[in-house]
């Protein structure tokens, strides 16, 4: 992995159009800003992540939703 | 167009009614086209299919129906990708995830699929600022807005009055 040093201030090209600025620092915290165009979505890294794991877990869909259709209408149904 | 689908044979799709995802879903990058199946009219799931690869399909549901209260914050540049600056043209889904148990389903709060019916462009939104999670429990969630959802359907045409009522207000109020 490519590992650059920067101060507060500081910026890093990827490519022509993303740029990442350090924006301040404070003890173990640092804040970054982010340009990049509309068509480049930026995640938090853990977030990223766990939407991926998601979707794969959804991936896995049944071959019917016949059972949690009729799970989700008792559901509805129940202490009336 | 004919789409080959390994769980509902081959299917016949419009292309009108091709959604096309520029930015794909997470984890599935060869997939940019998708299509919304009805499994039947008497369910609220329904199947987004994978026009690109016939193993891919998602469970989907309007997360209206179990979160009567979701509210997502979007700002007109996240909506770039499917190229509207209205959420009046906008349908939301979440993905559902079943976890080999359906009473364990849950639906995918934290990244919706928002729709661009008008122009047939969709795309999964990360909600980078948002207390929402990936496995909200949809029975469960439902049990604690019952009495909310259960009004909205029983009400559902009185609700309609009522939004246009208020409109009518609003628009009064504007006047003034």
């Amino acid at each position: 992995m490519l590992t650059l040093t920067r101060k507060v201030g500081d910026s890093i090209y990827i490519g022509k159009d993303v740029m990442v600025v350090i924006k301040e620092i404070k003890g173990k915290q640092v804040r970054i800003g982010v340009n990049a165009p509309l068509e480049y979505p930026v995640y938090r890294g853990e977030i990223f992540e766990r939407i991926m794991e998601e979707n794969r877990a959804s991936a896995m869909a049944p071959h019917s939703v016949d059972d949690i259709t009729a799970l989700f209408k008792k559901n509805l149904k129940k202490e009336d | 167009m004919k789409v080959k689908t390994s769980r509902f044979g081959e299917l016949d799709v419009p292309r009108d009614k091709i959604i096309h995802m520029p930015l794909g879903i997470l984890g599935f990058q060869n997939s940019f086209n998708y299509f919304i199946l009805d499994h039947s009219e008497d369910t609220p799931f329904k199947w987004l299919q994978s026009a690109d690869e016939p193993d891919l399909a998602f469970v989907i549901i309007d997360p209206y129906q179990f979160k009567p209260d979701y509210n997502i914050q979007v700002i007109s540049d996240d909506l770039a990708p499917i190229q509207t600056k209205s959420v009046e043209d906008i349908v939301i889904a979440v993905l559902v995830s079943i976890h080999g148990d359906p009473r364990l389903m849950t639906g995918n709060l934290l990244a919706p699929l928002l729709v661009n019916y008008k122009k047939m462009l969709g795309m999964q939104l990360v909600l980078n600022n948002s207390n929402y999670n990936t496995r909200c429990n949809i029975l469960d969630e439902m049990q604690k807005n019952r009495e909310l959802i259960i009004q909205r359907e029983q009400n559902k045409m009185e609700d309609k009055i009522r939004e246009e009522q208020e409109r009518a207000v609003v628009k009064r109020v504007s006047s003034i």
